[in-house]
């Protein structure tokens, strides 16, 4: 988002951005700007930030450059407003309304629709007495680009380490650098890399993705696609060491093959709190979880992410990971746990009940 | 209308000031090197939240009221334990009322006595509700004055969309909290160190006062406790309008994560498996 809007603003105005001054040392004569901008986008609001700058000279009767990004057409004029239309790569589209209200004095106003939302940009300029160095403005803007490179590089070796797959993948990853790419790559194809990249997905393809960015709904192809590995060889690869690694939630999030028919025997119908073998005990709870989560039947899995409805298969015997599962003494003290009411409840309907309302809300939520 | 080159140009050089602001570094935009919060369980519970190192990573139903059902007993514990009369040693009388209350118990008589600290501790570990009535009568003067206090607290801890209409967490009208405001509740409850060591206790003990003295052992009704690497408390619940609750607060490492479920199926597998997979996020 960060890029985009970034990119948005400069695909607007860079070609006049762009009329300043391009030798950056030699001082430049300049006139003096004071200049207020302010955005609001997405719901957010910035409040105006204003600006004294120095362009060159001249500078108006200069031709701007085009931005390969973005075009204008359909400029129109109103009196002493001009009104064009904009068309960037990405899809953004917009207007942008330029009037002159005075000699000195010029205002304008954006609206862009890009693919995450509206966004409305409001700038006002007014030019001030006396003269500037140019040069000075070009030297400062440079240290700014070059600060906010720097930021960006360092949020994408961020989003990289914690594999934020919508920084690298579609159409909206704004992480293009080597450095932050290969880091992405390293941590992928790990098994806990692995193991994040495929919820993502899962996620995102499961009932409640809708919220999900949609670089999410082919991260694990996408992300072979980017690194150049195969990913179900990746995950077989995985799955016949993670039992042995005893990396539980891994093997029983990403190895329903494997791992299914060992929960239906070990932990179906198990309760928490009843001796099960020890070696089960962590596995277990990580099945349980697993079928409760989006590795659920029919969660996204694979290179070509398709499903593979009969790997997470139905537990339904009742405690670890069963669907009718009951746990209703955990400590077998034979009273109800804590807070029970004097009729023993059928905790199951009530449950049952309760995140069917909530279902329905979370439906009518993302259904906005 | 048409627009000549010249037109043009003398409009977008008079606006070239302003584009020195668009070369400048964006700071108006929204942060997305942070991975959004997503509803990784969604089978797991009605409502849920786990947090990882601070960070909100997995969350369903996050603002939806939902009865807590004995997870109240920390906001419970928290007031008993700023309330300026609070002392440890304090002999507690169990009232009739307190002897007959409905749900857990530790299976108090009336006219029966224990000293405070030992009733916080089957409070917060057995989740007594004969215990808990008996506190809160002993120190507001009765249960009705006890639950006054309540929302003014929850409010000052942040918890800004629960109501609380029983101490002990029974099933009354409007008694609800949420998922976001039971973390708060959680965070402030860890904070007390009379509340953290006795929410992590897998088993206790204690002993009645008086004639007829008598020890009640009893264990920890968060199942968590002492089964799962690195629990160390907080509160469990249930109530037939509640479903299975529990607010559970884990360590390994340098890590912590917290995890709240409210109208869960199953519960404790799937916490348990939650927790793992949360450290995992973070964990080499």
């Amino acid at each position: 988002m960060k890029h985009r809007i970034r990119t948005l603003v400069l695909a607007a105005l860079l070609p006049l951005a762009l009329a300043q001054v391009s030798v950056a040392q030699a001082p430049t004569p300049g006139e003096r700007w004071r200049t207020t901008m302010s955005m609001e986008a997405m719901g957010m609001k910035m409040p105006g930030m204003t600006q004294e700058i120095c362009t060159p000279k001249g500078a108006a009767d200069e031709p701007p450059p085009t931005n390969p990004d973005c075009t204008q057409s359909n400029v129109r004029r109103r009196g002493n407003t001009m009104v064009m239309d904009m068309v960037c790569n990405d899809g953004t589209t917009g207007t942008m309304e330029m009037t002159q209200e005075s000699p000195t004095k010029w205002s304008s106003k954006m609206l862009a629709n890009t693919k995450e939302g509206q966004m409305t940009m409001l700038m006002r300029s007014e030019k001030l007495p006396g003269e500037c160095d140019a040069s000075e403005m070009e030297r400062k803007m440079n240290k700014m680009i070059a600060a906010g490179n720097a930021q960006q590089a360092k949020a994408c070796m961020e989003s990289a380490r914690g594999l934020n797959a919508q920084m690298f993948i579609g159409a909206a990853a704004g992480c293009k650098d080597k450095a932050s790419i290969d880091t992405f790559c390293g941590q992928a194809k790990t098994m806990k890399g692995y193991n994040t990249i495929a919820r993502q997905q899962r996620m995102s393809t499961g009932p409640y993705g809708a919220n999900a960015p949609p670089a999410y709904r082919t991260v694990i192809a996408d992300s072979g696609k980017l690194c150049g590995f195969a990913p179900e060889t990746v995950r077989k690869q995985h799955c016949s060491t993670a039992q042995g690694k005893k990396e539980w939630t891994f093997f029983a999030e990403e190895c329903p093959e494997l791992a299914n028919p060992i929960g239906q025997r070990e932990c179906a119908g198990r309760d928490f709190t009843t001796p099960v073998a020890p070696a089960f005990t962590d596995f277990c709870s990580a099945w349980s979880s697993a079928q409760r989560g989006n590795a659920a039947p029919g969660a996204a899995r694979g290179s070509d992410g398709q499903s593979d409805a009969s790997a997470a298969g139905g537990a339904n015997g009742g405690g670890a990971g069963g669907s009718g599962s009951n746990v209703q003494k955990p400590d077998g003290s034979g009273t109800a746990e804590d807070g029970a009411q004097g009729a023993k409840p059928k905790a199951t309907d009530a449950a049952r009940e309760a995140m069917k309302k909530g279902t329905d809300a979370l439906k009518g939520l993302f259904g906005r | 209308m048409s627009s000549t080159p010249g037109t043009r140009r003398r409009f977008v050089g008079g606006l070239a000031s302003l584009g020195a602001l668009a070369r400048a570094p964006c700071a108006f935009a929204a942060d997305t090197s942070a991975p959004p919060v997503f509803d990784a369980y969604p089978a797991a519970a009605a409502s849920y939240a786990v947090v990882v190192d601070g960070r909100l990573t997995w969350a369903r139903a996050l603002d939806e009221p939902r009865p807590p059902a004995s997870v109240t007993k920390l906001l419970t514990a928290i007031l008993l334990l700023e309330d300026p009369r609070w002392d440890e040693s304090a002999r507690i009388v169990v009232s009739r009322r307190a002897a007959t209350v409905e749900g857990s118990q530790l299976g108090l008589r009336a006219g029966e006595a224990l000293s405070a600290g030992d009733a916080l501790t089957a409070l917060l570990v057995r989740s007594a509700n004969d215990a808990c009535i008996a506190l809160t009568e002993h120190f507001a003067g009765s249960v009705e004055k006890f639950v006054a206090r309540m929302d003014p607290r929850a409010t000052a801890l942040g918890m800004t969309r629960s109501h609380f209409g029983d101490p002990c967490g029974l099933d009354v009208p409007g008694h609800r909290s949420t998922a976001r405001d039971l973390l708060r509740l959680g965070e402030a409850a860890l904070q007390r160190p009379q509340i953290a060591t006795r929410a992590r206790l897998p088993r206790a003990a204690l002993r009645t006062l008086g004639d007829g003295a008598r020890r009640i052992e009893f264990v920890n009704g968060n199942a968590l406790v002492g089964r799962t690497a690195g629990v160390i408390g907080m509160k469990s619940g249930y109530t037939s309008r509640a479903g299975k609750c529990v607010v559970a607060v884990a360590e390994r490492g340098a890590h912590r994560v917290w995890l709240v479920m409210l109208g869960a199926e199953e519960r404790w597998w799937t916490a348990a498996g939650m927790i793992d997979a949360a450290f995992t996020t973070v964990t080499p």
